[in-house]
């Protein structure tokens, strides 16, 4: 059983995490389109939740950084 | 806009193939190309017992894609080099501010770059005829796998010409667009691999692996050239349903850079964004669908197919095609159009567009080539998460561009976030 393999069919909060980590380099040899349906389901909330959170902070950095050279 | 074409290519064609140097290394190459080809039909000589009939099915495979690696790199090596305004003695970007069409600049020098591998290929011709002979092919079948070559090479050119464009605006040093082109000429031997196993072990072993984005890799294209396609009731053969994608994605290409180096034009930027998005979806469709016919035989194939396809069409949208369609994705213009989301909004929403017709393509696409039709639930699931994929993506490169927006002057134009925007 390969690493990939043994972190598929475990659970757990890490073994989640390292799924959804594996998830995000989509060509890696798992079987991604057997998962059941709630993962990917939250796959897509937990991107939103970052693109969020970037767009939130990255606003006011692109602000910040154009008043930091002077044109805005 | 054809004398214009004609009057850049000529100017193109003094500045850099009417040379000493340029016509001894075409002739030093070609005669290493004769030299190799004696010594592998020495090779094949070796072969004709019983029992060999496979290892020489293999050689003659082999020999046919010679012409072939020619194709993957010297369109990578001259484009950089043709479209390139600086050259040792200064720059030439007076051309821009001649009465010539920036299109007809654009095609001009493509047409040059076609020279150059057109003369390759014709001092290469008498080595395929050989083989071909050799193979018992007709002499007609190696003009056609020419002609394709030629135009596959003209559309990577096409491509590359408007990569270069979009990333390394300003043109290049010498130095700096041989390193470029020697890059993206390397960047091919990573697919040597597959290209050999592909051409030379699968037909011969009987496998059938075929779709028409095969006949736009030049070495490819011998072994795909007799292949047909069976689409909706009708056999066609695989070249001619290449051909129109081939030649969309060269004009798509040739029309983003010219709009690009000063031509602007709201009318074919229009046509550019609808049609080449039409153009992909096709495009990719075609491409699953004559797979999915040819390898899906279960249902769980049919389910990998659609994810895996999903995810390859949306890659290859962001990495390949995005840059032909105008300001597709976050959009850098300071003022948007009427009837039009203010940016960076309305360019987000042509890429959502995009990503969700590319998983509803794949999804028929696959359906209609097997027979085999993935649960709409799993469908939706997926969908939904390649979409909340890209958002975040975008997020990235909307604050980038965003930063943009605000410095108006363009002082901080090429920050460290520019490979990414």
């Amino acid at each position: 059983m390969t690493i990939q393999h043994s972190i598929a069919t475990s659970t757990g909060f890490f073994a989640e995490l390292m799924k959804w980590l594996l998830w995000l380099l989509p060509f890696n040899g798992l079987s991604h389109y057997a998962y059941p349906l709630w993962h990917y389901w939250l796959y897509a909330a937990y991107s939103l939740v970052i693109a969020g959170v970037v767009y939130a902070f990255g606003y006011r950095w692109a602000r910040r950084r154009a008043s930091e050279v002077g044109v805005s | 806009m054809l004398a214009e074409t004609w009057l850049v290519a000529w100017f193109e064609y003094r500045r850099h193939l009417r040379s000493r140097f340029f016509w001894q290394r075409l002739l030093g190459g070609a005669l290493l190309v004769f030299l190799l080809t004696a010594l592998l039909s020495w090779a094949l000589s070796r072969f004709t017992q019983a029992g060999m009939e496979r290892a020489y099915a293999m050689m003659l495979q082999f020999m046919l894609i010679l012409h072939g690696f020619a194709g993957l790199v010297a369109p990578f090596l001259m484009t950089p080099r043709i479209f390139s305004d600086k050259t040792r003695r200064g720059e030439t970007p007076d051309i821009y501010m001649t009465a010539l069409h920036p299109l007809g600049i654009v095609l001009g020098r493509l047409m040059a770059v076609g020279m150059h591998f057109g003369l390759m290929l014709l001092v290469l011709f008498p080595v395929g005829a050989y083989i071909c002979q050799l193979a018992g092919f007709p002499l007609l079948f190696w003009v056609q796998v020419l002609g394709m070559t030629w135009l596959a090479a003209l559309m990577w050119a096409s491509l590359v010409a408007r990569w270069l464009n979009k990333y390394l605006p300003g043109g290049l040093t010498p130095p700096e667009r041989e390193t470029v082109g020697i890059s993206y000429g390397l960047m091919w031997i990573a697919a040597v691999p597959f290209i050999l196993a592909i051409q030379v072990i699968f037909p011969v072993l009987g496998l059938e692996l075929s779709m028409p984005l095969m006949l736009m890799i030049p070495p490819l294209i011998p072994e795909q050239m007799l292949k047909v396609y069976s689409i909706g009731g009708w056999a066609l053969p695989a070249w001619l349903v290449s051909l129109p994608f081939v030649l969309g994605f060269t004009l798509l290409g040739a029309i983003a850079t010219a709009q690009r180096l000063g031509w602007w034009s709201d009318v074919a930027y229009r046509w550019q964004r609808w049609l080449g998005t039409v153009l992909y979806w096709l495009f990719f469709g075609v491409n699953m669908a004559i797979f999915a016919g040819l390898w899906v035989r279960s249902a769980a194939q049919a389910e990998q197919l659609v994810f895996f396809g999903m995810m390859a069409g949306a890659v290859l949208y962001l990495l390949v095609v995005s840059p032909l369609l105008g300001y597709y994705g976050v959009a850098l213009r300071p003022r948007h159009g009427r009837y039009a989301l203010p940016p960076p909004l309305g360019g987000l929403l042509w890429e959502w567009v995009m990503v969700l017709g590319i998983a509803s393509v794949a999804w028929q696409a696959v359906g209609l080539g097997s027979g085999y039709w993935v649960e709409p639930a799993r469908w939706l699931a997926w969908t939904v998460c390649l979409w909340s994929l890209l958002v975040m993506l975008q997020s990235g490169r909307g604050v980038l561009q965003m930063k943009y927006l605000f410095v108006r002057d363009g002082t901080e134009l090429w920050g460290w976030g520019f490979p990414l925007a």
